[in-house]
């Protein structure tokens, strides 16, 4: 069971994270979004471990989908949210966590959507108060429609809330129907669904040209079986020899540019 | 040129409202303007407060379209508002051409810097981490990046403010190293992240006569991790088709996965 008083915590831990991650963006984003709301949600419930354990899967999940340019996606927070609480209050562990989690996650992509939508009506509104010269008014509209009715509102807190209310009964409920098949293809979905991470990112580099680069973490992982930190030592080590040699090269452009005008 | 200029407390807490709103109300109208005019209204009401007609042009003028990653978004609106202090009759009209070049290319440098790198490389530390039931090595980066990254933001913000628009401009092409060099570093630790994060193998086995052989060894004993390389190319490749976006992804992957893993090809 979910008690009143651990739902309210829960929904201060999403709504504090998405807040973090949507505006400040200084802090979280150090540590992992999905880890630390595991952890947060595992404290609350009484079992850390199985909060950070579902937290690190869904960070894995999730790493590299970023909404570029304002684009959405879907949402792990929600997911690793209500997935953590039902794992720890229906015992059932990482395997319910992904049932529940994966569908919430994408369901947080519609309520983007319309929470951009949303947010149209409440910039009218405060450029309204301010033609009219009320700008304490246009500031106070920016602010709490923001807190109560935007994008960390609606994606986060309420999806949250409505699945907690759903409760742990419909939860296993859901699970008893389920069968067995449809759970271990989820799992095997949970291990693959990275591979769209790892793709959005490279879409995102400059991967014409670098090939060599990527071949090399991969060749560094399976053949020489370092762990990804020694590696991002070593991709450091080339980036600021990468970075001397670019400098060079720019500041002798400037230098010939300089003589071709002349 | 005035002498109104921000103290530096003040352009602190410029820059403080600013990540309190960076996002706020984000519309597909005119995306971040909300936390323009919520940073920068109140030194706008100063600026010109002997012109109220004035003023309320500035406030729609910058409540037009502005979208950048948060750091630079902050610093390049740092700088229309130190524009905006000259008052000078083509002021907002100088702010807005700066707002509207400046935003596209220090999006990609700022996400490249402070949001790519930071959420896949300290992300995945940290995750790995959780997986053995630690918190460890997530609170020792909050502890040591956090700081970084407010310093960095602050140092961006100061040079966007008092050395104007032409600095970060002249340094346009040293951040752009920068983020070249970062990218390399960044494909490394992917190409690392599709061999330990990806998992798929195939339970498959050949009989030949008496013998059965695991396909899975086979392909462990020549080209391991073959499986996960072959998935992210699959969707990689996928994404460039028509009307294919994230989400629509997520759904072919999950119906892809589902369908072989009852047939029992992958697990």
């Amino acid at each position: 069971m979910i008690s009143v008083f651990q739902i309210i915590l829960i929904l201060i831990a999403i709504t504090l994270v998405s807040y973090e991650v949507l505006m400040t963006q200084m802090m979280v984003k150090c540590c992992g979004e999905s880890v630390l709301l595991g952890l947060l949600v595992g404290l609350i419930m009484g079992d850390a471990t199985t909060g950070l354990l579902i937290g690190g899967t869904m960070q894995l999940m999730s790493l590299g989908l970023a909404g570029y340019g304002g684009a959405s996606v879907p949402n792990y927070r929600v997911g690793t949210t209500v997935g953590t609480a039902f794992a720890i209050a229906t015992g059932g562990g990482l395997e319910v966590a992904l049932v529940v989690g994966i569908p919430a996650a994408t369901l947080g992509v519609q309520l983007d959507v319309l929470a951009k939508m949303l947010g149209t009506y409440f910039l009218h509104l405060a450029e309204k108060a301010a033609e009219k010269g009320q700008y304490k008014k246009s500031y106070g509209i920016i602010f709490w429609g923001n807190l109560f009715a935007s994008r960390v509102a609606l994606t986060n807190t309420y999806p949250a809330l409505i699945f907690l209310l759903l409760g742990s009964a419909f939860v296993e409920n859901l699970l008893a129907i389920i069968p067995a098949w449809f759970i271990s293809g989820l799992t095997t979905c949970g291990n693959v669904l990275p591979a769209l991470g790892m793709a959005i990112l490279l879409k995102y580099m400059p991967l014409k040209g670098n090939l060599q680069y990527l071949v090399l973490g991969f060749i560094l992982s399976v053949y020489f079986g370092l762990d990804i930190l020694p590696i991002a030592i070593v991709g450091g080590i080339i980036a600021v020899l990468l970075y001397q040699r670019l400098q060079r090269e720019s500041k002798q452009q400037v230098v010939t540019g300089g003589i071709g005008d002349e | 040129m005035s002498n109104e200029r921000l103290t530096k407390k003040e352009l602190w807490n410029f820059s403080t409202r600013y990540a309190l709103t960076a996002q706020a109300c984000q519309n597909y109208e005119t995306m971040q303007s909300c936390a323009v005019i919520y940073s920068m209204g109140p030194y706008l009401e100063k600026i010109y407060a002997d012109d109220p007609e004035l003023l309320k042009e500035k406030f729609k003028a910058h409540f037009q379209f502005f979208n950048c990653q948060t750091y630079f978004g902050a610093a390049i609106i740092a700088a229309a508002l130190a524009i905006e202090e000259t008052k000078s009759s083509d002021a907002t009209a100088v702010a807005s051409a700066i707002k509207t070049s400046l935003m596209g290319p220090f999006s990609g440098i700022g996400d490249a810097l402070f949001n790519t790198m930071p959420k896949v490389i300290l992300a995945a530390l940290s995750a790995y981490a959780a997986l053995e039931g630690s918190f460890m090595t997530g609170a020792i980066l909050l502890v040591i990046f956090t700081p970084l990254l407010v310093f960095l933001r602050w140092k961006i913000i100061e040079l966007g403010y008092y050395k104007g628009a032409e600095i970060i401009t002249e340094h346009q092409e040293q951040l752009n190293n920068v983020r070249e060099a970062i990218s390399v570093l960044g494909i490394i630790v992917v190409g690392a992240l599709i061999a330990t994060t990806v998992k798929v193998s195939t339970p498959l086995t050949i009989t030949a006569g008496e013998s059965t052989q695991s396909i899975q060894d086979l392909i462990d004993s020549i080209f391991p991790k073959l499986l996960p390389a072959v998935a992210t190319f699959l969707v990689y490749k996928g994404l460039d088709m028509k009307k294919m976006n994230t989400v629509r992804m997520v759904w072919v992957i999950i119906v892809v996965v589902m369908t072989l893993s009852v047939l029992k090809v992958i697990a």
